[in-house]
């Protein structure tokens, strides 16, 4: 086979190589799958194997572009986060009880996947019911981060990013509703993206259902890879309305608002009181700064009116997300928010609540949702990308202590660990979209990843915006050991 | 003035009239405004006079065309529910407290009629908060209908109708979270559309807010008129994507499946005996069934998988509506609320009282419910095009001082709680199915008898077009005495 592409290639080159015939689907299947099997069993991120489906849908890729057929994903191998439904695969949530469970059909955004040609590869690897930063189950045992074993990849999409990072995969579809697709991208080095709420239909998510459910707005299902085009691409698939709207409802998401990155008016989210983060951020921060000065971009300290010291923005989103996580055990309620409280903590308020929530309590809060959403859509009149963290640290080493007793030192300051769920939170409440992308290595040896957040529905424009940021600061790194 | 137009034109063939020049849109007006004056007083549907704006807008209107312009309803004098926001006009929804409430803005639905060229005239009585199915409340009194004072028009969009029925008013936006838009159509012999849950923009409404708020589903605005055409014509001009949504979302309702009425394939929804019809009304669908089949159109008792008799669609339905409504009261209000609930000839009073004090995760979960019966009415609406149900249970009600929780009606000689008229409605509530209601009638007491068409989500132009092809078949709008 040719030497234009190998692993590490981004999806859009492999694609090109693939329409000019310089390699086959089967041929960069096997490149893949010979990766996985020498590379994989140290990470541990694809936990799910699907090789006899994929070398028949490679096949079928093969004969059908000679035919002179072609599709978005022709023939391109990819990965899936286990919590999404592959139709005959495990969707286990990472929990033992479902860890015998196979899904009946296909996530709608599986479906269109394979609409386009793609060819799945096998899941990748979350923490259990994709609540943490880490990727560790009792089903699959814990996902490596490539750059260092000893640091976790985040998570939830955890598996996803590691195989990313370590070129088992060129392109790989995971879930947001706490940064479970950037956090991982940050800490492993790779561009992820959470679309604009509703724009990727999330039916055949687990937890959720295989129907869609319009009153729970803050999860979303979204692409990670190795280049920001590849992010555009995958969007490209995948966006569009969710099952039975298709009759009547078309999706056009606008163009980018720039092309080059001296036309961007980029704010930079003010420090945040409670909420340092560590000289690495700061260093990339100050670095991306330095680099859009450069370019002739507009750069200043900004965020929406109203935002303040985000500690209301971050309880109601607090409240929101525990009265969803908590839907399926209302009987444990009481104890359970009684625990919160007495744990205590800043947000231990905002947990309780959310876990107590009445429906009266749940519609009023979106109706402040809104006036959030309001205040997002005034802001970026003005501006194209408010720039902030995704953690406040680069890839912690692995940890048995529980998320909500975890510290971490961020410059000589211990910060508990949930606390930096705000970044991600930032866009999450009200459904911005927001790109995660690398900018470059710690001291450590470890990437530092930032995000744009941007305009409702305008996905393109922090897509493109991390794809000019990637151009001017390095972008996608190899970690070393994975060629 | 040209005789082209009368007080009972469709909105169609006032336009038609506008464009050929053969009306000004001042004439029109003025057309209108002395009918209100005439007629309204002991109807009391139109309840909030606009009328130096509407001048001002209508003499804007009629340069514009002399211009060479044109807009879907530019010219049209229309009138607005008292639910719905219009700039510089209150939004009192009938409760005293809120008498001198003005909005900041146009609703969004507002914003495009205005952006269409529509003359608006004023805003037509509703009961409080739009809670109830008749239209009286302490700010403005009550309202009756057209055809009998001493009816009900129905309610919430009660003023509305009876405004259209009375020929005051050619086309009307109301608003439906419970049978609002279709009862009074109903009782007054006009036509009304419950929109698709998605499709027309219900921000701008109280209760509500001027802001979206996509967790309540249920709730939508939707046009009245006097002919299924000018459904259409009202549809389109306010479908589309709420406030933000435009940035991306584009909306194409799809043209009705058949342009015939033998190619319809029409199920009619079986009945149960827990939710008795008066057998006025059903006779009336049975002559519709049968005139129907003569016409070659596909007609069976049918309905979707898993509705058995209905009565677990029922108790969804009630169990969202109530948890909504359950939310906009204070624990006081909710407490007195279940006790008259629970004291109330309605079967389902204890389920609803329980859901005044729903959980989140409960409302989450009865949504999960909700997308089961969507994805049943998906599967149905591959082998139907329409399913024709009763929109009303009795013909119009005389009007009653008695809380709607209390009130009962006699169908054939049995006692049942009028309640049971969201049975009907709820139908395509829960589900954002669109629904049509039409007049297919008089009962013997000279009072009007409607059907609803039901129609596949987002394909709202077929219930529109089949109940238009019906009209057609055997006549639609019919005008009450009395109001020449």
């Amino acid at each position: 086979m040719s030497a234009d592409v190998d692993g590490f290639s981004s999806a859009t080159a492999m694609l090109e190589a693939l329409r000019a015939k310089q390699v086959s689907a089967v041929e960069l299947l096997e490149l893949h799958l010979d990766r996985i099997e020498r590379l994989n069993g140290p990470i541990n991120a694809i936990v799910v194997k699907d090789y006899d489906r994929a070398r028949q849908a490679a096949q079928a890729a093969d004969a059908a572009r000679a035919r002179g057929e072609d599709g978005k994903l022709l023939g391109l191998p990819l990965t899936i986060k286990d919590s999404i439904d592959v139709e005959g695969l495990p969707s286990t949530a990472g929990v033992s009880d479902r860890a015998a469970h196979r899904a009946e059909g296909d996530a709608a955004l599986v479906a269109r996947v394979r609409a386009a040609g793609a060819v799945i590869v096998g899941k990748t690897n979350i923490p259990p019911m994709l609540t943490d930063w880490q990727s560790d189950n009792p089903v699959y045992g814990r996902t490596n981060n490539p750059w260092n074993l000893e640091r976790t990849p985040g998570g939830s999409t955890g598996g996803g990013g590691a195989a990313l990072a370590a070129g088992l995969t060129p392109l790989e579809f995971g879930s947001d509703i706490g940064g479970s697709i950037r956090n991982p991208a940050s800490w492993c080095g790779v561009y992820g993206h959470r679309p604009s709420s509703g724009v990727v239909p999330l039916s055949g998510h687990f937890p959720g259902s295989s129907l869609p459910n319009p009153v729970q707005l803050l999860g979303v299902v979204g692409p990670l890879a190795r280049s920001a085009d590849d992010l555009d691409l995958a969007l490209d698939v995948v966006a569009g309305p969710d099952v039975g709207e298709d009759v009547a409802w078309r999706l056009e998401l606008p163009p980018p608002r720039h092309t080059r990155l001296s036309d961007f008016r980029v704010a930079v989210l003010p420090s945040i009181p409670w909420l340092p983060v560590s000289s690495e951020m700061l260093g990339a921060i100050e670095q991306m700064r330095t680099a859009l000065c450069q370019a002739g971009a507009r750069v200043e300290e900004a965020q929406p009116d109203g935002l303040g010291d985000l500690r209301e923005h971050h309880d109601l989103y607090l409240s929101l997300l525990t009265a969803i996580v908590n839907q399926r055990r209302p009987e444990e309620s009481r104890a359970l928010a009684a625990k919160m409280r007495e744990a205590g903590g800043m947000f231990a308020e905002a947990h309780a609540c959310g876990v107590e929530a009445t429906a009266q309590d749940y519609l009023v809060w979106h109706g402040r949702r809104e006036a959030f959403r309001a205040m997002w859509r005034t802001f970026f009149r003005e501006w194209d990308v408010l720039l902030a963290p995704i953690a406040v640290v680069p890839a912690p080493p692995h940890t048995t202590v529980p998320t909500r007793d975890r510290v971490t030192d961020v410059n000589g300051r211990s910060v508990s660990f949930t606390a930096q769920l705000a970044f991600p939170a930032l866009s999450v409440l009200t459904g911005q979209p927001a790109t995660a992308f690398p900018v470059g290595l710690s001291a450590d040896g470890l990437p530092v990843g930032l995000q744009g957040i941007g305009p409702y529905l305008e996905d393109r424009t922090t897509i493109r915006f991390a794809g000019l940021m990637g151009e001017a600061v390095g972008g996608f790194r190899r970690p070393p050991g994975y060629d | 003035m040209s005789g082209v137009v009368d007080g009972f034109s469709s909105a169609t063939a006032m336009l038609r009239a506008l464009r050929a020049k053969q009306v000004s849109a001042v004439e029109l007006l003025e057309l209108h405004l002395d009918r209100i004056e005439r007629l309204n007083g002991p109807l009391n549907a139109i309840v909030i006079k606009d009328y130096d704006r509407a001048r001002e807008a209508a003499k804007a209107a009629d340069t514009a065309r002399a211009r060479g312009e044109d807009g879907k309803l530019l010219g049209l004098p229309l009138t607005i529910k008292d639910a719905i926001d219009v700039k510089g006009l209150p939004t009192t929804c009938g409760v005293v407290e809120r008498a001198q409430t003005y909005p900041e803005h146009d609703a969004r639905l507002v914003a495009s009629v205005r952006a269409a060229g529509a003359v608006i005239m004023g805003k037509t009585n509703v009961p409080p908060n739009a809670a109830d199915w008749q239209s009286d409340n302490p700010l403005f009194g009550r309202t009756g209908n057209p055809w009998n004072l001493d009816r009900v028009p129905g309610g919430s969009s009660g003023g509305a109708a009876a405004a259209v029925g009375a020929g005051l008013t050619p086309l009307e936006y109301g608003s439906d979270i419970g049978g609002s838009i279709r009862f009074p159509a109903a009782w007054c012999g006009v036509y009304g559309h419950r929109p698709s849950s998605t499709a027309i923009p219900d921000s701008g409404h109280f209760p509500g807010s001027p802001l979206p708020n996509p967790t309540l589903q249920l709730n939508t605005l939707g046009p009245i008129a006097r002919t299924a055409e000018d459904l259409a014509l009202g549809v389109d001009v306010v479908a589309g994507p709420d406030i933000g949504e435009e940035v991306a979302w584009r909306l194409e309702l799809p043209a009705p499946r058949h342009a015939r009425l033998s190619d319809y394939r029409v199920a009619i929804y079986p009945g149960a005996d827990w939710r008795p019809v008066s057998s006025e009304i059903t006779a009336a669908i049975e002559k519709l069934a049968a005139t129907l089949r003569k016409a070659g159109a596909h007609v069976a008792e049918a309905q979707p998988d898993g509705f058995g008799d209905g009565k677990d669609h029922h108790e969804v339905f009630v169990s969202i509506l109530t948890t909504i409504s359950g939310s906009r009261m204070s624990p006081d209000e909710r407490k007195a609320r279940a006790e008259a609930l629970r004291a109330s000839p309605d079967p389902f009073g204890e389920l609803r009282a329980r859901h005044l004090d729903a959980r989140a995760a409960e409302y989450m979960a009865l949504h999960d419910r909700r997308e089961e019966y969507r994805a049943r009415w998906r599967a149905f609406f591959r082998d139907w095009d329409i399913m024709l149900a009763p929109v009303v249970i009795v013909p119009a009600p005389e009007h009653s001082t008695m809380p709607p929780d209390a009130r009962v009606a006699d169908i054939d000689g049995r006692t049942v709680s009028l309640r049971l008229l969201t049975a009907y409605s709820g139908l395509s509530i829960m589900s954002g199915v669109p629904a049509t209601a039409f007049p297919i009638g008089m009962s013997k007491d000279g009072l009007p008898i409607s059907i609803q068409a039901i129609g596949p989500y987002l394909e709202d132009y077929t219930p529109i077009r089949f109940a238009g092809l019906v009209g057609s078949e055997i006549g639609g709008y019919q005008r009450p005495p009395g109001y020449e």
